[in-house]
């Protein structure tokens, strides 16, 4: 507690996922291929053709990757780029070169947060938690930590989500504690 | 802690335990030389050593009456409210304790607490806010918590660790009063000054390490029951959702979209120090973030949903 506490780079906080991965393995919860990066636009050039812009920064210096991007635009006029890579290490890299990307080209106040999802309908969550199928882990780059967000119809779960959080800081993953700045993102489209 | 019972067990919190020692032995040190400090001083504390004792007798054999008295709290019958004696009797008859009474505090703040120098003389009592607001369940779960405390001798433990402060006040005002006025050994105020003013801020500190090592044992009986209860009702899910109700921790999951709220300000980052870690040193209850972690990972350990075993 009164410690300075050495801060972790993005990179490093962000790819501290990929050490609970072997955990969330062994208890049936798969990490979904798919990754989302929630971008507020402004009259930025960049944001002119984002989709080209995108794949330009995921392609770039290699041309051999298997990432698929797409972007879509909520209803709240913010946009999604989404990125699908079926080898996890890949999928996270990428969403960290995006998010990277974006904050040189543009400013990190574009980016509201990124988005990974975990299934758990193979769990045993679902024999406590009951029909819940996904929970969504929030990496917000202005902490540099993963919360997790499990949409409930209008609700929101969080027993679970409270339970989620213990149990993947005690993996190894980076994890936002402060609860009152676990906000939701709704319509996320994946 | 309780460890065996003849009709339920309470696995240890080895980690727990330790600290509690850990605490104990600490309290033990800062005494043992606090004593020796005062020996060689020539200070006279023997007739403080009985005030403090008599007091601490009185208020341990009379703590029920004092507590009733104090909170307005009334013992009720059967009668009055037969759900709540079911759910004790219950508890008591799992624990193997005689039923402790049962007391009703009219408040519309959730809150709930044990008393009694042992289980033949213990007291629980519920706020009429807790029965309102609080499921059958939790309210099951949050009375065994209570009587966790009854089963883990809490007011004992507790009357003894605090005799070591309440001495110490004691002596700390002796020491004020006679740097004021002076001569209470036989010399005069100009003889004795010097010691004095010395032996006033070494009791000032002894007073406030030991204040603090009391409230971090204090915590620790509060997670101690907390386990205690927990294996007693089965429940430690039930006593998380009745602590973040009765805290309104879940309320303070934000209901807001991240869209509308990122903004600099609402992400600062989190400084190493903060007043919570403050707050949290000079608290008598560990925070409800934290009692509540511990309940879910003793329902994952009792459930097996996360847990490698």
């Amino acid at each position: 507690m009164f410690f300075l506490r050495k801060k972790k780079s993005h990179w490093e906080a962000m790819s501290s996922i990929l050490q609970s991965t072997n955990y969330l393995e062994r208890k049936s919860i798969k990490l979904y291929t798919e990754s989302g990066v929630l971008l507020s636009p402004s009259d930025h050039v960049f944001f002119q053709d984002l989709t080209a812009n995108v794949d330009k920064i995921v392609k770039d210096g290699r041309p051999e990757s298997k990432t698929v991007t797409r972007i879509s635009k909520d209803d709240q006029g913010t946009y999604w780029v989404l990125i699908r890579d079926e080898d996890f290490t890949e999928l996270i890299s990428t969403t960290y070169t995006v998010i990277n990307a974006v904050s040189n080209i543009v400013k990190s106040d574009n980016i509201i947060g990124s988005v990974f999802k975990l299934d758990l309908t193979q769990s045993k969550v679902i024999d406590v938690y009951g029909k819940v199928e996904s929970c969504y882990l929030i990496f917000n780059s202005d902490v540099l930590g993963y919360y997790p967000f499990v949409p409930s119809g209008e609700e929101r779960l969080s027993s679970l989500e409270l339970d989620m959080h213990d149990i993947l800081r005690s993996n190894g993953l980076d994890m936002l504690s402060d609860f009152n700045k676990w906000y939701g993102i709704s319509s996320i489209p994946f | 802690m309780v460890e065996k019972n003849n009709t339920f067990k309470v696995s240890r919190d080895k980690g727990l335990v330790s600290r509690m020692y850990f605490t104990w032995f600490l309290l033990g040190l800062l005494y043992a030389f606090f004593g020796l400090i005062l020996n060689a001083f020539g200070v006279q504390i023997s007739f403080i050593v009985v005030i403090v004792l008599g007091m601490g007798i009185f208020q341990y054999y009379m703590s029920d009456k004092m507590i009733l008295w104090s909170t307005k709290a009334k013992v009720i019958s059967r009668e009055q409210d037969p759900q709540l004696f079911e759910i004790v009797e219950r508890l008591a008859k799992r624990a193997n304790i005689p039923s402790p009474k049962i007391a009703v505090m009219e408040s519309s703040v959730p809150n709930a607490f044990a008393t009694g120098r042992n289980p033949k003389n213990s007291l629980v009592a519920v706020t009429t806010g807790i029965r309102e607001r609080l499921s059958s369940s939790e309210l099951e779960a949050v009375l065994a918590h209570e009587l966790g405390h009854v089963i883990n001798g809490d007011m004992k433990v507790l009357a003894i660790a605090n005799f070591f402060v309440t001495f110490t006040s004691f002596l700390m005002q002796m020491f004020f009063w006679n740097m004021l006025f002076g001569g209470m050994y036989g010399g005069n105020r100009r003889q004795n000054g010097g010691y004095i003013i010395v032996i006033y801020f070494i009791t000032m500190l002894v007073y406030f390490i030991g204040q603090l090592l009391v409230l971090a044992l204090t915590r620790y009986r509060e997670y101690g029951a907390d386990r205690t209860g927990s294996f007693l009702s089965g429940k430690p899910d039930e006593l998380a959702s009745a602590l973040e109700k009765i805290s309104g921790t879940i309320s303070k999951i934000p209901t807001q979209d991240l869209r509308t709220v990122k903004t600099a300000s609402a992400f600062m980052i989190i400084p190493a120090l903060s007043g919570d870690d403050v707050a949290k040193l000079l608290s008598t209850h560990p925070p409800v973030q934290d009692r509540v972690r511990k309940l879910r990972k003793m329902r994952q350990e009792m459930n097996n949903i996360f847990s490698d075993s």
